[in-house]
């Protein structure tokens, strides 16, 4: 990469770490560091929100999917999450807003401890909280390593390294007040980098029209919603894309940082537009890329992963490449900081007032957590690749299946119940970790029209709620009467106490 | 058992996960079709709910209004999977998802959403806020 490019990356650089330094002056309690102190304003919280969502998997993984399936993907994995996000603030805005006003509620655990009464719901979320954001986490460090190695010409390992440092440097100093301020800027970046390449993709094929027409003539297929992939596996794609969103733990965690209830009125269109706008990305290098296949100037890739560094390296100037790059790692780096927060919320809030047990100086102990979380995810990348594996198991369908009955359901139902929240949160992980193996392992092979991740979403919700109604609980009814109660009403604050008794027991 | 507003909301998102499922299982593509606009109707009205579990016309009508459109859409995406129409250089189906659906969700959607909260939620919490205080 030209000096250009260097100097716009360590610009970047810079700036996250300035931003983090700022943070770290104004992050004197816990509060701070894991809800920002609940001061976010409407823009800053959605642009937070949809940056931590749209992940490097977003941007090159779905570029590589339109590249290979044409049209559908973007149907399948990108065209209804803005709508998602909207239906996200229906669900979580008013009542999760309440809930962090009335309570000491910091994180998803936190949630389900006043929500349920079963120690065993609060113990089974935090768990799945520090796995998955470790999870989430390992797979941001590989991408951070492919992106930094091209940027610094060096090797993935080296590139891993000095992305994971840099991410946590800014997060360890500021928590997650720096994650939300470092998202507001990456997610700014993202979208001018994608606006900016969506004019540049189409433009190198003619424009819309014409990459279209071109890409007609070579096979229409690609311009329909079942062309490649059945169209069954498309729309169980879209249910994983619909009730995913709302229960993704780096989406809900910012509902709980919010100053006040006006705050949500305009959020969800921010996030919506800003995600939309990031989409253009992926629609344009895949269709271009498809369209120069067509034309005879672009090789058919036998690797799909390599299509957005194809069309950079051939198809545009080293200064916009290294623009792009900067606005990947972007993409990366703030789905990064949110999951070493919320991972190092699980490790030393959750897991911790679960057990009974109370951590002094918890503020030092949430730095310390952060780096261990970043330790793991870079240790998990670089060597123990079998652990990586299985722990790419546990990501959006999980947390889907584990979270979205007992969160968007629990905060309106009052027949859901902490039982059914932890047998939901079990099936979850395991049945995505199961089907994952069985399936590498060609123990079984599912049908191609089968989107498994759909699926055990499905199957998670109908557990729930069949679990809810076949062994009621009065003790969770009682707690849900007293999730929106007056704050006097509540029991004391369990992080600096035990945990409350369960009524169940 | 006495069934309140929330629950019969949970049990229709039940059946419409139960479509979803059976859908995803067997392929039935119609099935996972026609519960997402299901999905997107009942997810609104629950998250209109005021604190005491109600609606008013000013949250029913912009939410039903776009789910009426959005589901229009639907039908017209599937209707003509087998057309051999064009709508703006794509196929008709996904021209359907790209230039109309793709937009209405992404601006329409986050409207009514700011509208209900304008004229339902935030008296709401505001009065529940009130309420919690005294």
């Amino acid at each position: 990469m030209s000096v250009v490019v260097l100097g716009i990356v360590i610009f970047y650089f810079l700036l996250m770490f300035a931003i983090g330094y700022w943070a770290n002056t104004r992050t004197k309690s816990a509060k701070e560091f894991l809800v920002a102190g609940q001061t976010l304003g409407f823009f800053v919280m959605a642009i937070a929100t949809f940056s931590s969502i749209q992940s490097g998997f977003g941007m090159i993984g779905h570029t590589a999917n339109t590249y290979a399936w044409g049209i559908q993907a973007i149907v399948a994995a990108a065209l209804l999450v803005p709508l998602s996000f909207a239906l996200s603030w229906f669900l979580l805005g008013a009542r999760l807003y309440r809930i962090a006003r009335q309570h000491d509620v910091y994180s998803i655990p936190d949630v389900i401890r006043v929500r349920y009464p079963n120690r065993s719901a609060h113990v089974a979320m935090s768990v799945a909280m520090f796995v998955g954001s470790v999870a989430y986490m390992t797979a941001q460090v590989t991408a951070m390593g492919v992106i930094v190695g091209i940027i610094f010409d060096t090797s993935v390992t080296v590139g891993a390294v000095i992305g994971s440092v840099v991410v946590a440097a800014y997060t360890i100093a500021g928590g997650m007040l720096a994650a939300v301020w470092t998202d507001l800027v990456q997610g700014l970046l993202m979208i001018a980098m994608s606006i900016a390449t969506f004019f540049v993709a189409t433009s190198s094929v003619g424009g819309w029209s014409s990459m279209l027409r071109k890409i007609e003539q070579y096979d229409a297929g690609w311009l329909h919603l079942d062309a490649t992939q059945p169209v069954t596996w498309v729309l169980g794609f879209v249910f994983l894309a619909v009730l995913g969103t709302a229960a993704q733990p780096q989406l809900v965690t910012k509902f709980l940082m919010l100053r006040s209830a006006s705050e949500l009125r305009w959020g969800a269109l921010v996030a919506s537009v800003a995600y939309a706008v990031t989409t253009l990305f992926a629609l344009s290098i895949g269709l271009a890329m498809r369209a120069l296949t067509a034309e005879g100037r672009a090789p058919e890739l036998s690797n799909i992963d390599n299509t957005t560094t194809w069309f950079l390296d051939n198809m545009t100037a080293p200064v916009f490449a290294g623009f792009v790059m900067a606005g990947l790692l972007a993409a990366i780096m703030s789905s990064a900081s949110s999951f070493i927060t919320i991972g190092a919320s699980s490790l030393t809030r959750d897991l911790v007032s679960s057990l009974g047990r109370t951590l002094h100086r918890d503020l030092l102990w949430g730095r310390l957590a952060s780096a261990f979380v970043v330790l793991c995810s870079l240790l998990f990348a670089l060597y123990l690749t079998q652990v990586v594996f299985l722990l790419g198991a546990i990501g959006w369908a999980a947390f889907a299946a584990a979270m979205f009955a007992p969160i968007v359901l629990g905060i309106y139902w009052k027949r859901a119940t902490g039982l059914a929240t932890t047998v939901t949160i079990a099936f979850g992980i395991v049945a995505n970790l199961a089907l994952t193996v069985l399936t590498s392992e060609e123990v079984i092979t599912l049908p191609t029209y089968l989107q498994a991740g759909g699926l055990v979403i499905a199957l998670g919700l109908l557990l729930f709620v069949a679990l809810s109604v076949a062994f009621p609980s009065d003790g969770s009814r009682r707690y849900f009467d007293r999730v929106y109660a007056a704050p006097e009403e509540e029991p004391r604050d369990p992080l600096r106490a035990t945990t409350p008794a369960p009524l169940d027991s | 058992m006495k069934l309140d507003r929330t629950d019969v909301l949970v049990a229709a998102v039940t059946v419409a996960t139960l479509f979803a499922a059976v859908g995803m299982a067997f392929d039935v593509w119609q099935a996972v079709y026609y519960s997402i606009p299901a999905f997107v109707l009942l997810f609104m009205l629950l998250g209109s709910m005021s604190s005491r579990e109600e609606w008013s016309s000013a949250v029913l009508v912009p939410v039903v209004g776009f789910w009426a459109v959005l589901t229009a859409l639907f039908v017209a995406g599937a209707v003509l999977m087998d057309s051999s129409r064009e709508l703006g250089g794509l196929h008709v189906s996904s021209g359907i998802f790209l230039y109309l659906i793709w937009p209405l969700g992404t601006i329409g959607a986050p409207l009514v959403y700011a509208l209900v909260h304008h004229r339902w939620l935030a008296p709401d919490l505001a009065a529940a806020d009130e309420e919690a205080r005294s």
